[in-house]
């Protein structure tokens, strides 16, 4: 009896469950925006138009260095007999000439990540007990940023000058250059960023908080997967919703085009990935774009009410005709 | 018909309660949040229902009788019968969701319970007040 409901409610729970989506978008220098539906990758041209330009790869991440080449990865699981993942990277050359920057491999990139600034350097996450947050500099060599016993640390991000942004739970913090070479200091730039929302919406992560991105003012701009919002989080570390979806989309990513205006990746119930742009206009509006089209907890609450009048009248209407003929009986 | 119409009902008034005390323990409920929840709590009251209630329902509609089951009902059901699926609830809470997931799934299956006591008790005033003819 325990195991059948246990093994129902997974059943359930299986259906509303669904994957990890990416947050890779990047703009090349001519202004193009490219974005991963993470089986593709597409390229948005300036005149609107869509093109694949990479196909057949599973990656969750892009990075666009400043001579316009592309990084991205494939990830792959070999099958619940191996139970191992395996992985390439790869870079589209600005030649259009596709490459792979690491061979097949088991398991998941390790000292390597598309986090990357300027200058080259790498940065990464290893997320344990103690986690650390590492760099790789353009010469090879590897060292520990900072390490301590965080929350969990989401998505990492770096600016062009070496400046990193990451949230631990519902928190934001930076870890930037500080003084003398090599030394970093963390700031806590806001705290509880995260909503009050179910662990089915979470599905299974302890965090609300997902794609980090930066504007030329130095906001910094988080995806909120689950409440499906967009926060901007300023110099004062307030923040300020600037962005909803509507139900069944929910943004996951975002970034600055050359003109300001800001385009958003976003993951749909389904697993459909899509990108809007938001006009500088909206956002100097601070317009909520795109705002909730649909609330369906309101409305399946007033459906639910209407549900049950019906079925007590049905029930009423039944119980009397029963009366009735009981009634009738009698006489 | 009026089993089904009850369970329906008994349904329906669990799913009520858990969406108006998600307007004020979240600040979002999506379709996720409410799919979970109406699926999980109609596969655990039909087998609830299928295995316990309806057993329960025959056996107590024989030995209680009169307006004592207008407050026996709803406490047996939503107290005793729905045993097996608190236990689980709390069981399960951690694994498949979290504390305040369960307290909804409590409040709702409290609600089924209450409801189908309460509706088959009126179903039993309303045929007693006929057969009294």
């Amino acid at each position: 009896m325990r195991n059948l409901l246990i093994s129902s409610f997974l059943l359930l729970i299986s259906f509303t469950v669904t994957a990890h989506p990416g947050i890779g978008i990047v703009k090349d220098n001519k202004g193009n925006i490219y974005y991963t539906d993470l089986g593709k990758v597409w390229k948005i041209s300036l005149d609107g138009s869509k093109t694949v330009v990479v196909s057949g790869v599973h990656t969750h991440e892009l990075y666009m260095d400043e001579h316009d080449n592309l990084y991205g990865e494939h990830l792959w699981y070999n099958g619940e007999t191996q139970n191992t993942w395996g992985h390439y990277d790869w870079c589209l050359k600005n030649t259009g000439e596709l490459v792979k920057e690491i061979d097949p491999t088991e398991g998941f990139p390790s000292n390597y990540s598309f986090v990357r600034d300027s200058s080259g350097n790498i940065y990464w996450v290893e997320r344990f007990t103690t986690s650390k947050i590492m760099k790789k500099t353009k010469s090879g060599e590897v060292m520990k940023l900072t390490e301590g016993k965080f929350g969990f640390i989401g998505w990492l991000t770096c600016t062009k000058n070496g400046s990193l942004y990451f949230t631990e739970n519902n928190k934001l913090h930076r870890l930037s250059p500080h003084g003398k070479s090599d030394s970093y200091r963390i700031e806590t730039l806001a705290e509880s960023i995260g909503s009050k929302s179910t662990d089915f919406s979470m599905m299974g992560r302890n965090y609300d908080s997902y794609g980090i991105w930066t504007d030329a003012a130095g906001n910094v701009y988080l995806a909120m997967i689950d409440s499906k919002k967009v926060i901007r989080i300023g110099a004062d570390g307030n923040a300020q919703t600037i962005l909803t979806s509507n139900s069944l989309w929910t943004v996951c990513s975002g970034i600055f085009d050359n003109n300001g205006n800001m385009w958003v990746l976003e993951n749909s119930v389904s697993n459909k990935v899509r990108v809007r742009k938001i006009t500088k206009e909206d956002l100097a509006g601070n317009k909520t774009a795109g705002s909730f089209t649909t609330k369906p907890h309101l409305f399946i609450t007033i459906f639910t009410v209407a549900g049950i009048i019906l079925l007590f009248l049905a029930a009423k209407t039944i119980l009397n005709k029963r009366k009735q003929k009981l009634h009738h009986f009698a006489i | 018909m009026l089993y089904i119409l009850s369970f329906l009902l008994s349904w329906l008034s669990g799913m009520l309660v858990i969406l108006i005390a998600a307007f004020f323990s979240y600040d979002q409920f999506s379709m996720i949040d409410i799919a979970s929840f109406a699926m999980m709590t109609f596969a655990g009251f039909l087998i609830l229902f299928l295995l316990i209630y309806l057993i329960v329902l025959k056996v107590i509609n024989n030995k209680i009788a009169g307006s004592k089951q207008f407050i026996y009902f709803p406490i047996i059901f939503s107290l005793l019968a729905n045993l097996p699926a608190y236990f689980l609830i709390w069981k399960s809470m951690g694994d498949l969701y979290g504390s305040s997931e369960a307290a909804l799934f409590i409040l709702g299956f409290l609600t089924n319970g209450f409801v189908f006591g309460l509706f088959w008790a009126w179903k039993n005033k309303m045929m007693a007040e006929t057969s009294g003819i």
